[in-house]
């Protein structure tokens, strides 16, 4: 611990992040089960783009580039970022670092709402926003739940937050698997595994601007905010005297990360750990300053969920696995690795 | 002893003036219309037994609390009155959160101390802010720690280090609570001698009743939350009070070096 901290510079690791997405995001539409080739998978790519004309053959291998993968892609990657920045919001928000909107239970509450709209019809009159809103309030309402269910007379312990969060994320999600199964729908088990582990079988062009635009709102807000992230991050006494009220940016980091969690989870279900694992990641690399940590997370958590992506729908082709399920296997062991290593900040003596 | 409820008389470059403020938390009046007062450049003490209320007095000051009544004045503007930021701008504070969870550098720590003063939202540091920290980080002597972890630090070189951020916040006042708790001898003294450059004005709560005698100009001494004497340490370290308010039997002698007032503690009352 005493040695200096060693760093990789953050902007060519940014820069390589993002050269790294772009191809790996040319690889998701490229790969898949049925099996197009590299050149006819950018030939009709450069179609697409460019509004050039394509044989009739070409119309099936067009529907599967353009229409399924390319979209379920650039979610993806989306979802990614969105995931490991509301990460980095809610574990600043609680200032620990084994806190993300998964593990508090915020996920499996906007699974909750999505589904109330999906199933159940609610909030019909909001058109194609139904589904972003009913998430999004289903999501700030489950925060504030866990946050109040968890809070004591002398602030948040994270033991406490983590409990309550687990706890409740249970009811959420056996709210989501009753509703599921009493929708009477044909692939009911199916669609409640899609929910609880998460799927980005259902990306269309539908779902991807307005996911997109909320997680980028998100970023830029949190990109405004890191200044004041890392004095919160630093206590609320020490917060406040360097000018940021702990309490008005908790208010603003709470409806950030709802709508962002909200609208993530309405296009891909409870996806875990990514928000959890990819904050620390960056730290690793680039060190705890949140101007450096926010533009390294979503970059990785991108990257991470697009290949994530592929391996769940190309590793057991043509059937698919849960996205969650491969999120599940690398994150699991690394939160063990994580709790253990700072056992004492954990519930411990503090 | 001098009771001390009405306000000190004020002098003539008076900077502080805290007039008439109780503070009430969870429906429990801590602090009763408590009045004090610091000239510019003053290192003003702030002394009594656990529990009597110092640090909720000063959470006041660097407006973590906002009193149930009572001003906080900083020559002349009303803190309370004023935004966060421009509070921040006036006033820093050592607190005694050590939070460990983040691993931030000493570099960023101090670099935090720019936050009031950074103009607009997204703004990051500027050259000169980046100028400002070494330069304040060499003022602390811990130039050589700025690439570690503040968490890994020694208590000693935390407190160094927060005194670096509380300079580059360019300050009027310096607000600490207890800024010598767990420190070896050397380090209490150097943070004391670096608190006091690094002021102007310095309000300090202290538990170490020989190191307040020896640094700070004036004494004021909290009671269950009331300002029960008031003055320069050798008005206020008198047996009598020490015997009431602290509980023990104490003898004032003078320094044979410095001529500091000291305390000799004989046994409890």
């Amino acid at each position: 611990m005493s040695d200096p901290v060693r760093r990789i510079p953050t902007l060519p690791l940014a820069l390589g992040l993002a050269a790294a997405l772009l191809l790996s995001l040319v690889c998701g539409v490229a790969l898949g089960a049925s099996g197009i080739e590299l050149p006819d998978v950018l030939r009709l790519l450069g179609a697409g783009l460019t509004g050039g004309r394509l044989d009739a053959g070409d119309a099936a291998a067009y529907a599967i580039v353009w229409e399924l993968r390319l979209p379920r892609t650039l979610l993806a990657a989306v979802v990614g970022g969105g995931l490991a920045a509301t990460g980095v919001a809610v574990q600043a928000l609680v200032r620990n670092a084994l806190a993300d909107p998964f593990v508090l239970g915020i996920s499996s509450g906007a699974a909750v709402g999505a589904n109330a709209v999906l199933l159940l019809g609610a909030f019909a009159s909001l058109g194609v926003w139904a589904i972003s809103v009913s998430a999004f309030g289903s999501a700030l309402l489950a925060m504030v739940l866990v946050y109040l269910a968890a809070r004591t007379a002398y602030g948040l312990t994270p033991l406490r937050l983590v409990l309550t969060g687990t706890a409740l994320s249970y009811g959420f999600s056996a709210v989501t698997t009753l509703m599921v199964f009493s929708a009477d729908h044909a692939e009911a088990a199916r669609d409640a595994m899609m929910w609880l582990l998460g799927s980005l079988g259902g990306a269309t062009w539908g779902s991807v601007p307005i996911a997109a635009g909320t997680v980028l709102a998100g970023l830029a807000y949190l990109a405004c905010a890191a200044g004041r992230l890392d004095a919160l991050a630093m206590g609320d006494e020490t917060s406040a005297s360097l000018g940021v009220d702990p309490d008005r940016l908790r208010r603003e980091l709470f409806v950030v990360t709802a709508a962002v969690t909200g609208t993530v989870v309405a296009v891909s279900g409870a996806i875990g750990f990514v928000g959890l694992l990819m904050p620390h990641l960056a730290r690793m690399l680039v060190g705890a300053g949140h101007r450096r940590v926010l533009v390294i997370a979503p970059l990785a958590g991108a990257l991470l969920l697009v290949w994530v992506d592929i391996a769940s729908r190309t590793l057991l082709a043509p059937a698919e696995l849960p996205v969650g399920v491969f999120t599940a296997v690398l994150g699991v062991p690394a939160f063990l690795l994580m709790m253990r290593r700072r056992g004492q900040a954990f519930g411990g003596r503090r | 002893m001098t009771a001390m409820t009405a306000p000190t008389p004020s002098t003539g470059a008076e900077e502080l003036r805290v007039d008439g403020v109780s503070v009430e938390l969870a429906g429990a009046r801590l602090v009763h219309e408590v009045s004090l007062a610091a000239a510019a450049g003053q290192v003003v003490g702030l002394i009594g037994p656990n529990g009597s209320g110092k640090s909720t007095l000063l959470r006041c000051v660097y407006r973590v609390l906002r009193p149930a009544g009572g001003t906080v004045r900083l020559a002349g503007d009303d803190l309370h009155a004023l935004t966060a930021r421009d509070t921040a701008r006036r006033v820093a504070a050592l607190t005694q959160e050590h939070p460990a969870e983040f691993e931030f550098t000493v570099a960023e720590v101090v670099a935090m101390g720019r936050l009031p003063h950074r103009r607009g939202l997204a703004a990051g540091p500027t050259a000169g802010d980046r100028e400002r920290c070494a330069a304040a980080l060499r003022r602390v002597r811990a130039d050589h720690l700025a690439e570690r972890a503040f968490p890994s630090l020694s208590g000693g070189e935390k407190q160094r280090v927060l005194i670096a951020r509380a300079l580059v916040q360019e300050p009027r006042l310096l607000v600490l609570d207890e800024p010598t708790n767990h420190l070896d001898i050397a380090h209490q003294l150097e943070v004391l001698a670096l608190a006091r450059e690094a002021g102007p004005t310095v309000l300090t709560a202290l538990h170490d009743l020989n190191l307040a005698a020896a640094h700070c100009d004036r004494l004021y001494v909290l009671e269950a939350g009331r300002i029960v004497a008031a003055g320069e340490p050798h008005e206020v370290l008198r047996p009598e009070l020490l015997a009431e308010v602290f509980g023990v039997r104490a003898t004032p002698v003078r320094h044979p070096a410095t001529g500091a007032l000291q305390l000799l503690f004989d046994r409890l009352v």
